[in-house]
């Protein structure tokens, strides 16, 4: 009877030895082996925001902390870009340097900078009505004597515009 | 009615006083006509018809654009000024200095059409300068 308890003993402890060398050698496998290493990270990292559609971005890696460089259209991009590195095997850590483009200023078409100086200089002399360039037309507003009308209006088609002219706030007196 | 259809008086006018390398073109709802005249007085009256079709022009659906043929440099042009003396300038805006005048119905040569309102004109005098074109008529 005791030598089976014995027996079971001995074999527990060899057992237990082994478990724990499996233990060692599984640890030792985790710490080096299962876990991606930086450049495979750095490629995967890559390739997952340009499978996404960001273009030029580097991912600098070091022990899993990923560090992106790139331009991005906006912040919903920039936040889009982090978050797709953190999905990616073996990343501890994202840290963005990635920059955003400023928004580009509305540009005024340079065919309407021109017409809206030309239309100004042009009714310089007319203190009593307003003009505007809307879509490529003029639009007139405000009063004017019949004489000075008549010469305004034979100045206009010379300006450049090829616009109907909305001149429905016009009174000619 | 089309505007072409609108304004076909307007065309068969300018093409009767002797208008040239005439183009009529329909697009957005204006009628664009360019044309060369032969003078200021056809010019005008075609303006004048232009109003008569569309009462003052206020419906702002004709761009007419008439070169004057004769308004060339070396062209003899009458100061037609209301009663006073045109101002000479020495550049082509009221910003500019005056620098003489010329008289009402006094003669000067066109040295250059400068833009649309300013023309670089001689007076009888020799005096070289920028007058409101606006007043100048060619001969």
């Amino acid at each position: 009877m005791f030598e089976s308890i014995t027996i079971e003993k001995n074999k527990m402890k060899k057992i237990n030895v082994f478990a724990m060398l499996l233990a060692v050698v599984a640890l030792s496998f985790g710490v080096t082996g299962c876990k991606p290493k930086d450049a495979d990270i750095k490629a995967a990292v890559e390739k997952a925001l340009t499978e996404k559609g960001m273009e030029g971005m580097t991912a600098d890696v070091k022990e899993g902390v990923v560090t992106l460089t790139g331009e991005c259209k906006d912040d919903a991009c920039k936040t889009s870009c982090t978050d797709i590195a953190k999905g990616v095997k073996g990343v501890k850590e994202v840290v963005s340097n990635c920059t955003v483009k400023p928004a580009p200023m509305p540009v005024e078409k340079a065919e309407d900078a021109t017409l809206v100086k030309a239309l100004a200089d042009a009714i310089k002399s007319y203190a009593t009505i307003k003009g505007e360039v809307k879509d490529g037309g003029f639009v007139l507003s405000g009063t004017i004597a019949q004489k000075d009308w008549k010469q305004l209006q034979q100045v206009l088609p010379k300006l450049g515009s090829t616009k109907k002219g909305d001149f429905s706030g016009l009174t000619i007196k | 009615m089309s505007l072409q259809a609108k304004y076909q008086e307007l065309i068969d006018a300018a093409n009767a006083s002797g208008a040239s390398a005439m183009s009529v073109n329909e697009e957005n709802g204006v009628l664009l006509v360019t044309a060369k005249v032969p003078n200021a007085e056809v010019h005008d009256n075609l303006f004048e018809i232009y109003n008569r079709i569309d009462s003052n022009g206020l419906s702002g659906d004709l761009i007419m654009n008439l070169e004057i043929a004769n308004e060339v440099a070396g062209a003899n042009c009458t100061v037609t000024t209301e009663d006073t003396a045109l101002n000479v300038r020495s550049g082509p805006s009221t910003d500019d200095q005056v620098i003489g005048m010329a008289d009402k119905g006094s003669s000067v040569t066109l040295l250059e059409k400068t833009n649309e309102q300013w023309w670089k004109i001689r007076t009888s005098n020799g005096l070289e300068g920028y007058s409101y074109s606006q007043y100048l008529t060619v001969e």
